[in-house]
This record gives structure tokens, sequence and C-alpha cells, in this order.
């Protein structure tokens, strides 16, 4: 009977109640897209780094990988050793700095990154391998200096201030053109064999920014990363969810910027909800009254009213839901514009948590926002409100 | 035997200085200073490598405080000031540096530094050029997004209002209908009735707006309140200004006289026996 | 000897308003055996409703006692109070409260809904109470498309939908023309000969004139 009643109830003023709907479901997208904003770019870059395939990296210590210049000393040595633990499947050198590459159309800077051959996962070539054993170019680079496959370029580490000539220069053939992990929007990239950048370089001691370390399935990158740790005092090493930690620092603002909205959120849809649902009771006294009086116990009247709460919510949620997965993507749009954001990278993520998350406030809301109207129904005195609606 | 005393002294000291040399002068930010417990006058050790191979000694001469960019606060760095030799002695790296500051004359205005900054260009040597305010602009594109960000929130925020808004009024105007239906039936006029409307709708557009201008500043109070010392900073997270204010209210009124104009315009559109029937 | 469906015992009710107390009613004491109907008249402000509130439990005495069915009603907790009212008792009203979102017959089963009564068992009990009134053929009519005669009358199946053993009417004819009081007085008689009290209060003659007793309420008190 209250569900019946309360479905009537909701349907007799219809197009308050759309309003009322519409109202809740603004602000349920916004509470959505709070849920989905908090923790989003985390889980995006976490789940980059998983697919890339590494889950250990290993840096000089105070550092984050590719936050310095700083080089770390005979690396190879390092990736020699870490390898031997008995839970690495394997541990290669990185090097990561910036190079000129000159082509037919002209000369860039690029982001250059000297990998082994045994490093897979970090480009993903045009031709569907991922493993780097000549000189790979990104689609960006290639472009704009006018080069395609088996295309020869010029790789220079400086260009002399005073006449504007490279410094040390090799040339080398284009083996690849590929798609890199982490690029930034218009990034020029390149890549090539370490042994060939170092030299080009004129790096002695097999230096290189740092070590990826890929461990066995099963076992736990945090003892890997206690083992390294102990091992090298002068490194640091970082498993997926280390990096992600500390990131999250890095991303702070996002976090409370969503703590605080959503807070606002609720606080439109409790207001909504209780503001309308109290009028609404206030206009039916006389009919509750009587209801009342012709056997409606007063818990019943309670619930009557919290349901047309529940109701509302119900209703409100997923169009809440389907508003605000609309929404996030010119707002993920908006935020992945911020320099030094890879392009593969999202600030919106749905998650089964967001969702779980979104329903369950806005019911708890939608709940509470009728509980103060629904302790008016409860307590109305029957005699009086007759009494009052027969003036 | 004080002078034997000042003649040991005098032979002491030179084996002395050239056994350690006086440590260079750098200047930490006050941030840095208060994370590691820094003073004027201590001496402390820098170095590229981690294990501090090749540390120099360093004076901290000075600690610097004033403006802090956004993102220096947000990343919260150390950071240190020292003399150019003192920094590449540091790093192993001579006659090699990020960019080259220029300052022009005094009284040398924009459109000497733009012509600067073309001249220098046109050298076409291996690096660029950007004036102070080109450079402000690109440093600043994060808080750009940031605020494009803000304002599409803002929006939605507004569009939230917009339909709250209408609902109450809607609804605060039928509570009203009887009453309203009575007094068309006596021979009070539409115009006169509406006009009623419109002034208890301003009215409540007024409190409200208030209200809410009231509470925006009470939590830009808490926002600062609460980040400013998380972040160790004096910068502003949250900022109202005299423009900001009038738009919010503008807004505020706009919409809450709108939604209370649409409402009275459905209500007054009824026949007053419609309105009084139960 | 039979309990009678309601009683009272020196029954007095005082409202407060801003600080001031105002009686109501005043130590009365009446009964209404089962299967009789009794009248209530009086001046305005007579204290009529205030009485009948009191009989039906939905208001409690400031002294004295209302025995409902032979229960104490200040002595009930409101669950029960109110499980008397949905099963054993009818209330019918000046304003007549149908819920306006509702059909006549959707109004009519609300009480049965409450009860809990099969469905089987509502379809065909509507159908007969809105034979009993003669609003068969309007029974997918909501109230705003009936007149004030027709909502009354669906008022009262809807009072009669759990059988009651009282049925309580405030006024039933208030707000209706004469030929539509009078159609009222003859459904109440009607119900009064299948055995159910009745109580009316009721400014209107011919209504009271149908009664087997009349009660005459000056200034809380029974003249």
């Amino acid at each position: 009977m209250i569900w019946f009643l309360a479905r009537k109830n909701l349907r007799r003023a219809a197009s308050r109640t759309v309003l009322l709907i519409a109202g809740v479901t603004v602000a349920g997208a916004l509470l959505f897209d709070m849920s989905m904003l908090s923790g989003g770019l985390e889980r995006s870059f976490g789940s980059a780094l998983g697919r890339l395939g590494y889950d250990v990296r290993v840096v000089l210590r105070g550092t984050l990988p590719l936050s310095t210049d700083a080089l770390m000393p005979d690396a190879q040595t390092v990736a020699r050793r870490v390898a031997a633990h008995p839970g690495v499947v394997l541990a290669s050198p990185v090097l990561a700095t910036n190079l000129y590459v000159e082509g037919p159309a002209g000369r860039l800077a690029a982001v250059t990154l000297g990998l082994r051959p045994e490093v897979r996962g970090i480009i993903h070539l045009e031709s569907g391998r991922d493993t780097v054993e000549g000189l790979v170019l990104n689609r960006e680079l290639a472009q704009r200096i006018g080069v395609s496959m088996g295309d020869t370029v010029q790789l220079s580490s400086r260009i002399d201030p005073q006449t504007g000539r490279p410094g040390r220069t090799s040339t080398a053939r284009v083996l690849a053109i590929g798609d890199f992990a982490f690029d930034l929007r218009a990034q020029r990239t390149v890549a090539m064999p370490l042994a060939d950048l170092q030299h080009l370089l004129g790096l002695d001691g097999n230096p290189a920014s740092f070590v990826v370390v890929k461990t066995r399935p099963g076992v736990d990158p945090e003892s890997v990363v206690r083992r390294i740790v102990a091992e090298f005092p002068s490194l640091d090493a970082f498993s997926i969810a280390g990096l992600l930690h500390q990131v999250r620092q890095q991303l702070r603002y996002f976090e409370h910027f969503s703590t605080i909205l959503t807070g606002i959120s609720l606080l439109v849809a409790f207001l909504l909800i209780g503001a309308v649902l109290t009028l609404s009771v206030g206009e039916r006294l006389g009919e509750l009254a009587a209801l009342r009086a012709v056997g409606l116990s007063r818990p019943r009247a309670v619930l009557l009213v919290l349901l047309e709460g529940v109701v509302l919510s119900a209703v409100s949620t997923p169009l809440a839901l389907a508003v605000g997965g609309i929404i996030s993507r010119p707002l993920d749009a908006i935020l992945r514009a911020t320099p030094g954001i890879p392009q593969d990278l999202h600030f919106f993520v749905m998650s089964p948590e967001a969702v779980v998350r979104t329903v369950l406030l806005l019911m708890i809301t939608g709940t509470l926002g009728a509980a103060h109207p629904a302790w008016i129904a409860g307590r109305l005195n029957i005699a009086a409100t007759l009494h009052q609606e027969v003036q | 035997m004080f002078v034997t005393a000042l003649l040991a002294l005098a032979l002491a000291l030179p084996i002395r200085v050239a056994a350690e040399a006086p440590p260079d002068n750098i200047a930490v930010s006050a941030r840095t200073a208060r994370r590691l417990g820094l003073q004027v006058g201590d001496v402390v050790e820098v170095s590229m490598d981690p294990s501090m191979a090749r540390a120099r000694r360093v004076r901290v001469a000075a600690i610097w405080t004033g403006p802090e960019h956004p993102a220096d606060v947000a990343r919260g760095d150390a950071q240190v000031r020292m003399h150019l030799p003192v920094l590449e002695d540091v790093l192993g790296r001579h006659d090699a540096v990020d960019r080259v500051v220029v300052r022009l004359r005094d009284g040398a205005g924009p459109s000497a530094a733009a012509q600067t900054r073309d001249d220098l260009r046109g050298l076409a040597l291996g690096f660029d050029a950007y004036t102070g305010g080109e450079l402000a602009e690109r440093t600043s594109q994060t808080f750009v997004v940031i605020s494009r960000f803000h304002r599409a929130i803002g929006l939605i925020a507004v569009f939230a209002g917009a339909i709250f808004l209408v609902t109450l009024m809607a609804l605060r105007l039928t509570e009203m209908r009887r009453e309203i239906g009575a007094l068309r039936l006596i021979g009070v006029s539409r115009t006169t009735i509406g006009t009623t409307i419109m002034l208890v709708t301003t009215v409540i557009a007024a409190g409200g707006c208030l209200a809410g201008v009231l509470m925006g500043a009470v939590m830009v109070w808490g926002i600062n309140g609460y980040y400013q010392p998380m972040f160790g900073t004096t910068l502003r997270f949250a900022v109202l200004e005299p423009q900001t204010v009038v738009f919010a209210a503008g807004l505020a009124m706009a919409l809450g006289i709108g939604a209370g104009a649409a409402a009275a315009v459905r209500i007054l559109r009824r026949s007053p026996l419609e309105q009084v029937s139960r | 000897m039979t309990v009678p469906v309601v009683e009272l015992r020196d029954g007095a009710r005082t409202y407060q308003f801003d600080g001031t107390p105002v009686a109501a009613l005043r130590g009365v004491t009446m009964q209404v055996q089962a299967g009789e109907f009794v009248a209530i008249v009086g001046p305005s402000g007579s204290g009529k409703s205030t009485l009948l509130h009191l009989m039906g439990g939905v208001d409690l005495p400031t002294s004295g006692e209302v025995l409902l069915f032979g229960d104490v009603t200040h002595r009930l907790r409101d669950v029960a109070l109110t499980a008397t009212r949905l099963r054993r008792l009818g209330f019918i009203f000046q304003r007549f409260f149908l819920l306006p979102m509702l059909t006549a017959e959707e109004n009519i089963i609300i009480p049965m809904l409450e009860a809990g009564v099969a469905p089987a068992e509502r379809t065909r009990r509507v159908a007969e109470l809105l034979e009993y009134v003669r609003l068969t053929h309007r029974r997918r009519h909501v109230p705003g498309q009936l007149s004030g005669g027709e909502m009354q009358r669906v008022a009262i199946a809807r009072a009669l939908a759990n059988r009651p053993s009282l049925l309580l009417a405030d006024e039933p004819t208030g707000e209706l023309d004469q030929e539509s009081g009078s159609e009222i007085g003859r459904l109440l008689q009607r119900v009064h000969h299948e055995g159910v009290a009745v109580v009316v209060v009721t400014h209107n003659a011919e209504i009271a004139s149908l009664a087997d007793r009349t009660l005459v309420l000056r200034d809380g008190r029974l003249a």
C-alpha cells in the first residue's frame, strides 16, 4: 500500500517530480564525475604502468624515473645484479635524454630513449613488434622532419650556440615508426639501442637514467624492492604501487577538489529533495491526517514519505550515472590539456567503485532528505490537522 | 707567552686554511629552511650524488621569502640558490646553462623587450628567446587549464541551481494558489498579483543571494585556512573578488527572479475558480 | 450486559492557545451502544468535532476516560489505536479527504490494502461497495471529476471498506446541497439498519432526525 501511495503521490504533480528528478540527476552527475576524478589520474597512470609489464623501477636515491638528468653509474652492473634475484625475470637499464634529430624537413629536439633489445612493451611499432633493435621514431617526429621507414636521419647531442651547427653526430636508418607509452601531446620521441646512445653522448661506464625490472608471476614486487634497496644504498626502487603513492602526493589538489564538490553535490541533492518533499507534505497534511484517521499507522506514514525520497533518488541515479558519464568526456578533455600530462592518461576514470559510491551516496541522501518531511508526517496531530483543514 | 701564542696561532692559521677552505655561500628558500631545519650560518653539504660523494661544503648565508609560484608549492621541492661557478663545480659541468637572463636598461618597456627577443631569435643560434611575459604565460598553462575546468564545473553547478530554483519557486507559488485565486475572485487584477509575486520572488532571490555570498566567503576563509598551513604558504587558494561577487549575485538574482516569473505566469494563466478548488 | 462501542466517562479536552487553556470539552459522560444511531448537535464551537475525535481515538482526553470497544484509549499504544480505527471504525469527514490522485475505487481500496485484505476479496468488496453507494459507473473517476455528493459517497464507501462496527461522521453534509445531503442521510440510515453504530456530528436537522438519539452540546458540555 505504501509503495502504491508513494508512486501515486509522485505522479500527481508530474512536472514537479520531473523537475525534482532533473535537479537530483544533475547533482548526482556531478557527484559521479567527482567520484571518477577522485583517484582517476592515479588509476589511469597505474593502469598504463601495468600495461608496460614492468613491476619495479630502480632510480637514483631521492629521485623518481625521468625526474632528473642525473645518471646512475654502471647501470648495466646494477641490472645484472638485480636480474640475479630469484624473483626477477628481467632487469634492463634505460637511458633518457634529448637529442636533435634532422631529416629532410628540418631538425628538431626529441625525447630520446636508449633501450636494450630485451625491453618490450614501451613502444608499439606499426609493424606489430615491440622491441628496439634500431632507430624508432614516433609519428609526430617522423611527420615533422619528413621521414618514413627506411630513411636516414642525423642525430646530434648538442647544437653549437655560436654556429648553430650540430656537435657530435651520427646517422642512422629509421627502422620503424611507433607509438610510445607516456608521450605528451605533440611530443617528439625517438628510441635507439642503449649502447648507440651512450656512444653518441660520449658516456663511459654504462650509465643510465633508471632500470626497469620484471618480476616472476606470483612474486610480491615489494619484496624485490626491499632487496634492491638493501643491496644498493645509493639507489631507490619503486613498485607500481610505490610510484603511485609518490604521484598521489602531487595529485592532492584533485582529491580535495573532488571531496569539496562531492559535498556540495550531496548538499544540493539533500536540500532539493528535503525542501520539495517538505512543501509537498505540507500541501497534503489533510490527506495524511485522514489516512491516519482511517487506520494508517504512524510508522507507515513515515515510511510513505521516506519511500518517496528513496524513489526519487532511485529514479535519478541511473540518469545521473548516464549524464555524469557523458559530461565527464569534455571535462576530461579540458584537464588533459594540462602541460606535462601524457596523452594516454585520463583524469576521469570509470570504475566499479565510483559507480557504487555514487549509487550509495545518492540513495542515502534521498533517504536523509526525506527524513524531515517524514518526521512531519509521522508526528502530525490528527485531530488538530483535521480541524485546521476545515478552517 | 702571549707573543708565543700569537705566533703559534699565526703559524697554525695558514695550515688550517690550507686544510679546509671556507664554505661557499648559498641561499635557501624559507620553505626549504623549514623543511630541513636550516638557519642562517648553518654549514651543509651539497652533491650531485645521492651517496654524497664529492660533496661540497656550503654555508647558508640567507633565507629568502617572497611570492611563491603555485607549481613550486604543489611540488614541494627544496630550492637553493648559489653562485654559478659554485654550481658548475658541484655539477661537474662548465659553460653549460639552461637559460640566459637578459636585463634591459632601466626605462625599457615591453616593446623593447619584444624587439630584443626578436633580435635574439633572428640570430638563428641554437636557442630560443622569450620575454618574461611569454614565459609567465607558458608556465601558467596549468593554471589556465585549471581555470577552464573550474568554469566548466561552475556551469554545471549553475544549471543544477537553476533547476533547484525553478522547482522551489513553482512549489512555493503552488502553495499560495488558493490565496491567489481568492484575491482574483474578489477583483484584484493579474497585474497587481503578478507584481506582488515578483516582489516576493525578488526578496527570496536577494535573501538567497546574500546567504550564498556569505556562504562563499566562509568557504573561501575555510579553504585558505585549511590549505595554507598544509602547504606552508601564504598563497591564497581561493579568492573572493568583487567581480566574482557581482557576477554570482547577478546570476543568482537573474535565475531566482526568472524562475519566479516562469512560475507566476503558469499560476496566473489558470482561472481563479481552478485555483481555489481543492 | 453488552459493552458499549464507545463510552466517555467524565471526558474532557483542553487545548493551549498561546499559553491560554481553552476547554473544548468539559466532563462529558455518555455511551453509544452497538447498532445505535446518535446525532450530536450544538452551536459552532461547542466541542462537537472534539467529542467525535475523542470517540474515534484520533485525539486523547486531557482528563477522564474514553473507552473504545471496551479499551481505554489513552492506555492503548498508538499502534493498537490505529489498528482499531482501521478494522473496527469508519471515519467520514466534512471535507471528504479523498486522495486526489486516486480513482474512486482506489480510494475505497486504501483501508483494505492497509488491512492486508487479499486481492480477490478486495476486488469483490470494492465492487460491492461501489454498488452500495451507487457509483459503479464512476469507479475510474478521480475526485476532481466527481460532484460533492459523489465524493462523500466514495468517502462513505471507504469508511465501510473493512466492515466497521462504528461509523463516525463529522458534518458529512456540511459542503453539500440539500438534495445531496438528503442522499447522504439515506445512506447513513441504510448503514445503521445493517447493524453498524453511527455517530453523526451535524447542523443538518434532517440528518439529526434520522437518529435514535440526539445529544446536544453547549459550551463543551452535554445539555
